[in-house]
Protein backbone atom coordinates (compact mmCIF):
# COMPACT_ATOMS: atom_id res chain seq x y z
CA UNK A 1 0.00 0.00 0.00
CA UNK A 2 1.58 3.37 -0.96
CA UNK A 3 2.17 6.00 1.74
CA UNK A 4 -0.83 8.37 2.04
CA UNK A 5 0.45 11.75 0.68
CA UNK A 6 -0.93 14.33 3.56
CA UNK A 7 -0.56 17.09 1.14
CA UNK A 8 -2.51 15.44 -0.79
CA UNK A 9 -5.25 15.72 1.49
CA UNK A 10 -8.95 17.93 0.75
CA UNK A 11 -11.26 18.44 4.21
CA UNK A 12 -14.13 21.04 3.08
CA UNK A 13 -16.72 21.56 5.77
CA UNK A 14 -20.09 21.89 3.73
CA UNK A 15 -22.41 24.68 3.12
CA UNK A 16 -25.97 24.52 2.48
CA UNK A 17 -26.97 25.70 -0.88
CA UNK A 18 -29.57 28.34 -2.01
CA UNK A 19 -29.85 31.86 -0.54
CA UNK A 20 -28.90 32.46 3.13
CA UNK A 21 -31.78 33.45 5.06
CA UNK A 22 -30.95 37.33 6.48
CA UNK A 23 -32.84 36.16 9.93
CA UNK A 24 -31.62 33.37 11.80
CA UNK A 25 -34.05 30.13 11.46
CA UNK A 26 -35.74 30.73 14.58
CA UNK A 27 -39.06 31.54 16.01
CA UNK A 28 -41.30 32.95 13.48
CA UNK A 29 -38.35 34.97 11.49
CA UNK A 30 -39.86 32.62 8.28
CA UNK A 31 -43.36 32.58 7.31
CA UNK A 32 -43.43 29.75 8.96
CA UNK A 33 -45.07 28.25 12.09
CA UNK A 34 -43.58 30.10 15.19
CA UNK A 35 -44.03 27.32 17.70
CA UNK A 36 -42.27 24.47 15.30
CA UNK A 37 -38.85 26.53 14.56
CA UNK B 1 0.01 10.40 20.58
CA UNK B 2 -2.00 8.43 22.67
CA UNK B 3 -3.62 5.65 20.26
CA UNK B 4 -6.60 6.64 18.47
CA UNK B 5 -9.19 5.18 16.40
CA UNK B 6 -12.06 5.96 14.34
CA UNK B 7 -15.67 6.55 16.06
CA UNK B 8 -18.10 3.48 15.31
CA UNK B 9 -20.27 6.50 14.88
CA UNK B 10 -18.64 8.05 11.68
CA UNK B 11 -21.42 8.02 8.81
CA UNK B 12 -20.25 8.12 5.21
CA UNK B 13 -22.40 9.69 2.46
CA UNK B 14 -21.26 9.16 -1.24
CA UNK B 15 -22.51 11.11 -4.39
CA UNK B 16 -22.34 9.41 -7.76
CA UNK B 17 -21.55 12.34 -9.31
CA UNK B 18 -18.03 12.80 -7.47
CA UNK B 19 -15.41 11.05 -5.46
CA UNK B 20 -15.88 13.38 -2.58
CA UNK B 21 -17.31 11.80 0.67
CA UNK B 22 -19.43 13.30 3.48
CA UNK B 23 -18.55 11.82 6.99
CA UNK B 24 -19.49 13.03 9.98
CA UNK B 25 -20.57 11.40 13.36
CA UNK B 26 -24.09 10.58 14.35
CA UNK B 27 -24.13 11.71 17.82
CA UNK B 28 -21.93 14.87 17.13
CA UNK B 29 -22.38 15.82 13.44
CA UNK B 30 -19.32 18.01 12.26
CA UNK B 31 -19.75 16.77 8.88
CA UNK B 32 -16.75 17.13 6.61
CA UNK B 33 -16.50 16.10 2.71
CA UNK B 34 -13.00 14.36 2.00
CA UNK B 35 -11.28 13.40 -0.83
CA UNK B 36 -10.12 9.74 -1.85
CA UNK B 37 -6.96 10.40 -0.06
CA UNK B 38 -8.46 11.92 3.00
CA UNK B 39 -11.24 8.93 3.50
CA UNK B 40 -7.98 6.77 3.11
CA UNK B 41 -6.22 8.50 5.62
CA UNK B 42 -9.32 7.99 8.20
CA UNK B 43 -9.51 4.99 7.43
CA UNK B 44 -6.25 4.23 8.42
CA UNK B 45 -7.79 4.61 12.25
CA UNK B 46 -9.90 0.85 11.30
CA UNK B 47 -7.38 0.02 13.89
CA UNK B 48 -5.79 1.15 16.96
CA UNK B 49 -3.13 3.79 15.31
CA UNK B 50 -0.21 5.35 17.55
CA UNK B 51 1.95 8.58 16.14
CA UNK B 52 4.88 6.31 15.36
CA UNK B 53 2.56 4.28 13.17
CA UNK B 54 0.69 7.08 11.76
CA UNK B 55 4.30 8.38 10.67
CA UNK B 56 5.13 4.97 9.25
CA UNK B 57 2.23 5.15 6.90
CA UNK B 58 2.17 8.60 5.78
CA UNK B 59 4.16 11.61 4.21
CA UNK B 60 4.41 14.86 5.75
CA UNK B 61 3.14 15.96 9.11
CA UNK B 62 -0.32 14.47 10.01
CA UNK B 63 -0.32 16.32 13.39
CA UNK B 64 -2.79 18.63 12.60
CA UNK B 65 -5.46 16.27 10.41
CA UNK B 66 -5.33 14.06 13.80
CA UNK B 67 -5.63 17.05 15.87
CA UNK B 68 -8.91 17.94 13.45
CA UNK B 69 -10.53 14.82 13.47
CA UNK B 70 -9.75 13.96 17.35
CA UNK B 71 -11.37 17.36 18.31
CA UNK B 72 -14.42 16.16 16.34
CA UNK B 73 -14.66 12.91 17.71
CA UNK B 74 -13.99 11.01 14.64
CA UNK B 75 -10.80 9.98 15.85
CA UNK B 76 -11.29 8.85 19.38
CA UNK B 77 -8.97 6.64 22.44
CA UNK B 78 -10.36 3.03 21.91
CA UNK B 79 -12.99 1.95 23.82
CA UNK B 80 -14.08 5.62 24.91
CA UNK B 81 -18.31 5.97 25.68
CA UNK B 82 -19.31 8.42 23.85
CA UNK B 83 -23.09 8.08 25.07
CA UNK B 84 -21.70 9.07 28.43
CA UNK B 85 -20.75 12.45 27.26
CA UNK B 86 -24.16 13.09 25.51
CA UNK B 87 -25.38 11.69 28.87
CA UNK B 88 -23.65 14.46 30.58
CA UNK B 89 -24.78 17.08 27.87
CA UNK B 90 -28.43 15.84 28.48
CA UNK B 91 -27.92 16.59 32.72
CA UNK B 92 -26.10 20.44 32.00
CA UNK B 93 -29.20 21.51 29.62
CA UNK B 94 -32.31 19.80 32.22
CA UNK B 95 -30.45 22.16 34.97
CA UNK B 96 -30.91 24.39 32.24
CA UNK B 97 -34.62 24.08 31.98
CA UNK B 98 -34.41 23.85 35.91
CA UNK B 99 -33.39 27.07 35.96
CA UNK B 100 -36.02 28.93 33.61
CA UNK B 101 -33.82 29.93 31.38
CA UNK B 102 -34.81 28.07 28.08
CA UNK B 103 -37.90 29.80 28.09
CA UNK B 104 -37.62 32.31 24.81
CA UNK B 105 -41.28 32.80 23.90
CA UNK B 106 -44.78 32.06 24.97
CA UNK B 107 -47.44 31.24 22.47
CA UNK B 108 -51.28 32.44 23.53
CA UNK B 109 -53.90 30.07 22.20
CA UNK B 110 -56.75 33.16 21.72
CA UNK B 111 -58.92 30.54 20.23
CA UNK B 112 -59.62 27.06 20.04
CA UNK B 113 -61.64 27.78 17.19
CA UNK B 114 -61.44 28.22 13.43
CA UNK B 115 -63.69 29.45 10.58
CA UNK B 116 -62.41 26.69 8.07
CA UNK B 117 -62.72 23.32 7.87
CA UNK B 118 -59.40 22.29 6.61
CA UNK B 119 -60.32 18.15 6.82
CA UNK B 120 -56.36 17.41 6.82
CA UNK B 121 -56.20 20.08 10.24
CA UNK B 122 -55.41 18.81 13.67
CA UNK B 123 -57.77 20.90 15.13
CA UNK B 124 -60.85 20.34 12.58
CA UNK B 125 -59.60 16.00 13.14
CA UNK B 126 -59.86 16.62 17.06
CA UNK B 127 -63.78 18.25 17.13
CA UNK B 128 -64.60 18.72 20.66
CA UNK B 129 -61.22 17.48 22.07
CA UNK B 130 -59.64 20.74 21.55
CA UNK B 131 -62.62 22.63 22.71
CA UNK B 132 -62.18 20.60 26.19
CA UNK B 133 -59.16 23.16 26.84
CA UNK B 134 -61.54 26.25 26.28
CA UNK B 135 -62.90 28.16 23.55
CA UNK B 136 -62.08 31.36 23.02
CA UNK B 137 -58.95 32.88 25.51
CA UNK B 138 -60.74 35.76 27.66
CA UNK B 139 -58.74 39.21 28.60
CA UNK B 140 -58.23 38.25 32.17
CA UNK B 141 -56.39 34.77 31.43
CA UNK B 142 -54.51 36.44 28.99
CA UNK B 143 -53.59 39.34 30.81
CA UNK B 144 -52.57 36.49 33.51
CA UNK B 145 -50.38 34.57 31.17
CA UNK B 146 -48.50 37.89 29.98
CA UNK B 147 -48.16 38.62 33.77
CA UNK B 148 -46.76 35.46 34.64
CA UNK B 149 -44.48 35.56 31.35
CA UNK B 150 -43.04 39.12 32.73
CA UNK B 151 -42.59 37.77 36.05
CA UNK B 152 -40.57 34.40 34.56
CA UNK B 153 -38.57 37.06 32.15
CA UNK B 154 -37.64 38.99 35.40
CA UNK B 155 -36.91 35.98 37.35
CA UNK B 156 -33.98 34.71 34.89
CA UNK B 157 -32.79 38.39 34.00
CA UNK B 158 -34.16 39.15 30.64
CA UNK B 159 -36.07 42.31 29.28
CA UNK B 160 -36.86 41.07 25.83
CA UNK B 161 -39.63 38.44 25.23
CA UNK B 162 -41.75 36.95 22.20
CA UNK B 163 -45.17 36.48 22.15
CA UNK B 164 -46.80 34.21 19.60
CA UNK B 165 -50.75 34.49 18.92
CA UNK B 166 -51.87 31.42 18.23
CA UNK B 167 -53.95 27.95 17.53
CA UNK B 168 -57.19 27.64 15.63
CA UNK B 169 -57.74 30.80 14.30
CA UNK B 170 -57.02 33.93 16.29
CA UNK B 171 -58.07 36.77 14.04
CA UNK B 172 -61.34 35.47 15.15
CA UNK B 173 -60.67 36.70 19.06
CA UNK B 174 -59.09 39.73 17.74
CA UNK B 175 -60.33 42.02 21.13
CA UNK B 176 -58.19 39.64 23.21
CA UNK B 177 -55.20 40.20 20.83
CA UNK B 178 -55.39 44.16 21.03
CA UNK B 179 -55.66 44.63 24.59
CA UNK B 180 -52.89 41.91 24.71
CA UNK B 181 -50.93 44.10 22.92
CA UNK B 182 -51.14 47.49 24.10
CA UNK B 183 -50.89 46.03 27.50
CA UNK B 184 -47.92 44.43 26.61
CA UNK B 185 -46.56 48.19 25.54
CA UNK B 186 -47.38 49.88 28.75
CA UNK B 187 -45.08 47.21 30.93
CA UNK B 188 -42.49 49.32 30.98
CA UNK B 189 -39.09 47.29 31.22
CA UNK B 190 -40.01 44.81 28.57
CA UNK B 191 -39.99 44.90 25.04
CA UNK B 192 -41.73 42.05 23.31
CA UNK B 193 -41.98 40.88 19.67
CA UNK B 194 -44.56 39.43 18.19
CA UNK B 195 -46.11 36.63 15.77
CA UNK B 196 -48.97 35.54 14.48
CA UNK B 197 -50.64 32.34 12.31
CA UNK B 198 -53.71 33.45 10.51
CA UNK B 199 -55.37 32.29 8.07
CA UNK B 200 -55.85 35.68 7.04
CA UNK B 201 -59.87 35.43 5.84
CA UNK B 202 -60.86 37.85 8.77
CA UNK B 203 -58.19 40.48 8.62
CA UNK B 204 -59.46 43.97 7.66
CA UNK B 205 -57.53 47.03 7.13
CA UNK B 206 -57.89 48.14 11.26
CA UNK B 207 -56.46 44.66 12.11
CA UNK B 208 -53.41 44.71 9.35
CA UNK B 209 -52.49 48.45 10.53
CA UNK B 210 -52.17 47.29 14.14
CA UNK B 211 -49.98 44.07 12.72
CA UNK B 212 -47.94 46.65 10.90
CA UNK B 213 -47.37 48.77 14.02
CA UNK B 214 -46.58 46.40 16.15
CA UNK B 215 -44.26 44.72 13.76
CA UNK B 216 -45.81 41.34 13.63
CA UNK B 217 -44.51 38.69 11.63
CA UNK B 218 -47.62 37.02 9.93
CA UNK B 219 -47.31 33.06 9.34
CA UNK B 220 -49.82 32.36 6.52
CA UNK B 221 -51.01 29.39 4.45
CA UNK B 222 -51.43 29.33 0.97
CA UNK B 223 -51.64 25.44 0.11
CA UNK B 224 -50.41 25.86 -4.03
CA UNK B 225 -52.31 28.11 -6.33
CA UNK B 226 -56.09 27.98 -6.88
CA UNK B 227 -56.84 24.54 -7.69
CA UNK B 228 -54.33 22.82 -5.36
CA UNK B 229 -54.86 25.67 -2.35
CA UNK B 230 -59.01 24.71 -3.06
CA UNK B 231 -58.85 20.83 -2.92
CA UNK B 232 -57.64 21.07 1.20
CA UNK B 233 -57.91 24.74 1.84
CA UNK B 234 -61.37 24.92 2.61
CA UNK B 235 -64.17 26.59 4.72
CA UNK B 236 -66.80 23.79 6.26
CA UNK B 237 -68.59 23.55 3.24
CA UNK B 238 -66.06 22.33 1.19
CA UNK B 239 -65.61 25.48 -0.27
CA UNK B 240 -62.13 26.80 -1.39
CA UNK B 241 -60.28 29.78 0.06
CA UNK B 242 -57.84 30.62 -2.32
CA UNK B 243 -59.04 34.01 -3.70
CA UNK B 244 -60.08 35.28 -0.19
CA UNK B 245 -56.72 34.42 0.98
CA UNK B 246 -55.66 36.71 -1.99
CA UNK B 247 -57.90 39.37 -1.43
CA UNK B 248 -55.76 39.33 2.15
CA UNK B 249 -52.29 39.14 1.13
CA UNK B 250 -53.52 41.95 -1.47
CA UNK B 251 -54.28 44.08 1.67
CA UNK B 252 -51.00 43.39 3.00
CA UNK B 253 -49.40 44.70 0.14
CA UNK B 254 -51.53 47.87 -0.01
CA UNK B 255 -50.89 48.96 3.62
CA UNK B 256 -46.99 48.18 2.78
CA UNK B 257 -46.67 45.50 5.00
CA UNK B 258 -46.31 42.49 2.65
CA UNK B 259 -46.18 38.99 3.57
CA UNK B 260 -42.45 38.09 3.21
CA UNK B 261 -43.35 34.37 3.29
CA UNK B 262 -46.49 31.60 3.14
CA UNK B 263 -46.55 27.84 4.05
CA UNK B 264 -47.46 25.35 1.91
CA UNK B 265 -49.28 22.16 3.55
CA UNK B 266 -49.13 19.12 0.79
CA UNK B 267 -51.13 16.29 1.49
CA UNK B 268 -52.30 13.28 -1.18
CA UNK B 269 -55.18 15.59 -2.48
CA UNK B 270 -53.00 18.54 -3.58
CA UNK B 271 -49.60 16.58 -4.08
CA UNK B 272 -50.27 16.58 -7.58
CA UNK B 273 -51.15 20.27 -7.93
CA UNK B 274 -48.37 22.41 -6.26
CA UNK B 275 -45.48 22.56 -8.15
CA UNK B 276 -43.06 25.43 -9.48
CA UNK B 277 -45.98 27.68 -10.21
CA UNK B 278 -46.04 28.60 -6.64
CA UNK B 279 -42.98 29.78 -6.29
CA UNK B 280 -43.24 31.86 -9.10
CA UNK B 281 -46.30 32.91 -7.10
CA UNK B 282 -43.69 34.05 -3.97
CA UNK B 283 -41.55 35.45 -6.45
CA UNK B 284 -43.83 37.89 -8.34
CA UNK B 285 -45.23 39.06 -5.01
CA UNK B 286 -41.66 39.65 -3.81
CA UNK B 287 -41.28 36.70 -1.29
CA UNK B 288 -38.19 35.86 0.70
CA UNK B 289 -39.39 32.47 2.12
CA UNK B 290 -41.44 29.43 1.79
CA UNK B 291 -42.03 26.95 4.21
CA UNK B 292 -43.18 23.90 2.23
CA UNK B 293 -44.70 20.78 4.62
CA UNK B 294 -46.23 17.77 3.84
CA UNK B 295 -49.12 16.92 6.49
CA UNK B 296 -47.01 15.71 9.37
CA UNK B 297 -49.47 13.43 10.95
CA UNK B 298 -51.62 11.71 7.38
CA UNK B 299 -49.37 12.08 4.33
CA UNK B 300 -48.92 8.56 4.29
CA UNK B 301 -50.58 7.74 1.20
CA UNK B 302 -47.52 9.79 -0.71
CA UNK B 303 -44.48 7.60 -1.47
CA UNK B 304 -41.00 8.12 -0.01
CA UNK B 305 -39.68 8.53 -2.95
CA UNK B 306 -42.12 11.14 -4.63
CA UNK B 307 -41.80 13.50 -1.53
CA UNK B 308 -38.30 13.20 -1.71
CA UNK B 309 -38.24 14.22 -5.39
CA UNK B 310 -40.25 17.08 -4.91
CA UNK B 311 -38.84 18.79 -2.62
CA UNK B 312 -35.14 18.53 -4.09
CA UNK B 313 -36.99 19.91 -7.46
CA UNK B 314 -39.06 22.55 -5.98
CA UNK B 315 -35.82 23.72 -3.65
CA UNK B 316 -33.47 23.93 -6.61
CA UNK B 317 -35.88 25.99 -9.21
CA UNK B 318 -36.68 28.48 -5.44
CA UNK B 319 -32.98 28.37 -5.26
CA UNK B 320 -32.59 29.92 -8.56
CA UNK B 321 -34.79 32.46 -7.67
CA UNK B 322 -33.10 32.78 -5.00
CA UNK B 323 -36.42 32.03 -2.54
CA UNK B 324 -35.73 30.30 0.89
CA UNK B 325 -37.55 27.07 0.48
CA UNK B 326 -37.20 24.74 3.75
CA UNK B 327 -39.62 23.12 6.21
CA UNK B 328 -39.89 20.93 8.93
CA UNK B 329 -38.02 17.83 6.52
CA UNK B 330 -34.67 20.20 6.62
CA UNK B 331 -34.52 20.34 10.50
CA UNK B 332 -31.97 17.11 10.90
CA UNK B 333 -30.41 18.54 7.91
CA UNK B 334 -29.87 21.73 9.07
CA UNK B 335 -28.91 20.73 12.86
CA UNK B 336 -26.51 18.33 11.59
CA UNK B 337 -24.67 21.58 8.95
CA UNK B 338 -24.43 24.13 11.35
CA UNK B 339 -24.95 22.70 14.83
CA UNK B 340 -22.99 19.81 17.34
CA UNK B 341 -24.06 18.86 20.50
CA UNK B 342 -20.29 18.46 21.33
CA UNK B 343 -21.12 22.25 21.86
CA UNK B 344 -24.34 23.57 21.70
CA UNK B 345 -27.91 21.48 22.88
CA UNK B 346 -30.46 21.14 20.35
CA UNK B 347 -33.75 18.46 19.93
CA UNK B 348 -36.18 18.78 17.25
CA UNK B 349 -37.88 21.88 18.10
CA UNK B 350 -38.51 24.31 20.36
CA UNK B 351 -41.34 22.56 21.99
CA UNK B 352 -39.02 19.87 23.02
CA UNK B 353 -36.28 21.75 23.87
CA UNK B 354 -38.35 23.69 26.22
CA UNK B 355 -38.48 26.91 24.69
CA UNK B 356 -41.81 27.92 24.35
CA UNK B 357 -44.65 27.47 26.59
CA UNK B 358 -48.28 27.64 25.31
CA UNK B 359 -50.77 28.89 27.32
CA UNK B 360 -54.56 27.35 26.76
CA UNK B 361 -57.86 29.66 26.36
CA UNK B 362 -58.62 27.80 30.21
CA UNK B 363 -54.77 29.15 31.96
CA UNK B 364 -53.48 25.18 30.59
CA UNK B 365 -50.35 24.60 29.58
CA UNK B 366 -48.39 22.89 26.65
CA UNK B 367 -45.54 22.18 24.89
CA UNK B 368 -46.63 22.73 21.47
CA UNK B 369 -49.71 24.83 20.15
CA UNK B 370 -50.72 21.66 18.29
CA UNK B 371 -50.50 18.71 21.18
CA UNK B 372 -53.43 18.07 22.97
CA UNK B 373 -51.50 17.07 26.10
CA UNK B 374 -51.33 19.43 28.79
CA UNK B 375 -47.92 20.12 30.89
CA UNK B 376 -49.65 22.00 33.61
CA UNK B 377 -51.75 24.98 34.58
CA UNK B 378 -50.45 28.55 34.76
CA UNK B 379 -51.45 28.41 38.65
CA UNK B 380 -49.05 25.88 39.47
CA UNK B 381 -46.40 27.07 36.60
CA UNK B 382 -43.35 26.51 38.96
CA UNK B 383 -43.97 23.00 38.80
CA UNK B 384 -43.10 21.79 35.30
CA UNK B 385 -39.78 22.92 35.66
CA UNK B 386 -39.21 20.64 38.85
CA UNK B 387 -37.75 17.33 39.51
CA UNK B 388 -40.66 15.02 38.31
CA UNK B 389 -41.99 18.18 36.62
CA UNK B 390 -44.03 17.44 32.45
CA UNK B 391 -41.62 20.13 30.43
CA UNK B 392 -38.74 18.66 32.41
CA UNK B 393 -39.81 15.16 31.77
CA UNK B 394 -40.84 15.80 27.97
CA UNK B 395 -37.37 17.52 27.24
CA UNK B 396 -34.97 14.65 28.69
CA UNK B 397 -37.43 12.04 27.42
CA UNK B 398 -36.86 14.42 23.53
CA UNK B 399 -32.97 14.85 24.32
CA UNK B 400 -30.46 13.51 21.49
CA UNK B 401 -29.83 10.00 22.72
CA UNK B 402 -32.41 9.46 24.86
CA UNK B 403 -34.93 7.15 22.61
CA UNK B 404 -34.08 3.78 22.14
CA UNK B 405 -35.79 4.04 18.59
CA UNK B 406 -33.23 6.40 17.51
CA UNK B 407 -30.55 4.51 18.37
CA UNK B 408 -27.57 4.37 15.93
CA UNK B 409 -29.86 6.24 13.17
CA UNK B 410 -27.88 7.80 10.70
CA UNK B 411 -29.57 11.25 11.87
CA UNK B 412 -29.82 9.94 15.38
CA UNK B 413 -29.09 13.50 16.98
CA UNK B 414 -30.12 15.56 14.20
CA UNK B 415 -33.77 14.32 14.23
CA UNK B 416 -34.13 13.18 17.67
CA UNK B 417 -37.13 11.62 17.48
CA UNK B 418 -38.89 14.04 14.83
CA UNK B 419 -42.04 16.27 15.30
CA UNK B 420 -43.19 15.83 18.98
CA UNK B 421 -46.97 16.26 17.22
CA UNK B 422 -46.30 13.07 14.62
CA UNK B 423 -44.57 11.30 17.04
CA UNK B 424 -47.50 11.69 19.77
CA UNK B 425 -50.38 11.32 16.80
CA UNK B 426 -49.07 9.05 14.19
CA UNK B 427 -48.82 4.88 14.40
CA UNK B 428 -47.11 4.52 11.21
CA UNK B 429 -44.03 6.12 12.17
CA UNK B 430 -41.41 4.48 10.92
CA UNK B 431 -42.24 6.03 7.62
CA UNK B 432 -41.73 9.22 8.13
CA UNK B 433 -38.38 8.16 9.80
CA UNK B 434 -37.85 6.61 6.30
CA UNK B 435 -38.62 10.07 5.09
CA UNK B 436 -36.57 12.03 7.09
CA UNK B 437 -33.87 9.77 6.52
CA UNK B 438 -34.30 10.12 2.58
CA UNK B 439 -34.45 13.44 2.53
CA UNK B 440 -31.30 14.21 4.74
CA UNK B 441 -29.95 11.68 1.89
CA UNK B 442 -30.76 13.95 -0.72
CA UNK B 443 -29.98 17.24 0.93
CA UNK B 444 -26.40 15.63 1.92
CA UNK B 445 -25.84 14.73 -1.38
CA UNK B 446 -26.10 17.98 -2.83
CA UNK B 447 -23.88 19.54 -0.10
CA UNK B 448 -21.43 17.18 -2.09
CA UNK B 449 -21.63 17.96 -5.45
CA UNK B 450 -21.95 21.91 -4.53
CA UNK B 451 -18.33 21.64 -3.01
CA UNK B 452 -17.12 20.10 -6.36
CA UNK B 453 -18.08 23.10 -8.28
Amino acid sequence: MSKIAIKKIQVMTPKRRGPVPEFPITWAKKGKDASCT
Amino acid sequence: MEKLVKSPYLFMVKSEKTDLVMVYHILFGNPKILNPEGLRFLNLFETERDSDEIEKLTEGDADSLVKEFSEINFLTPPGLDERKFLEERRQSYLAEVKKKKTIEHISLSVSNVCNFGCRHCMFFQRGKKSLNQGKIMNWETAKRCVDTYAGLMKEIGTTKGKIHFGNAEPLINWRVIKQTLEYCKSLSGFKFEYAINTNLSLLDKEMAITLKNFKIRIAASLDGLEKANDLIRTIKNGKGTFRTIIGKIDLLEEIDYPLDGISITVTAKNFSYVDTDIIDFARQRKMKSIAFDYDLINATEISCEEKVEKIMRLKSYADKLNIYFDGTWGTPYRRLLSRSLLKDFYSFCSAVEGRGLTFNPDGSIKACDYSKNKIGEIKHLNRIFTNGGSLLKLVEKRFPGNNSLCKNCMIESFCGGQCHITQTANKNISSFCDFYKAITLALLRESIEDSES
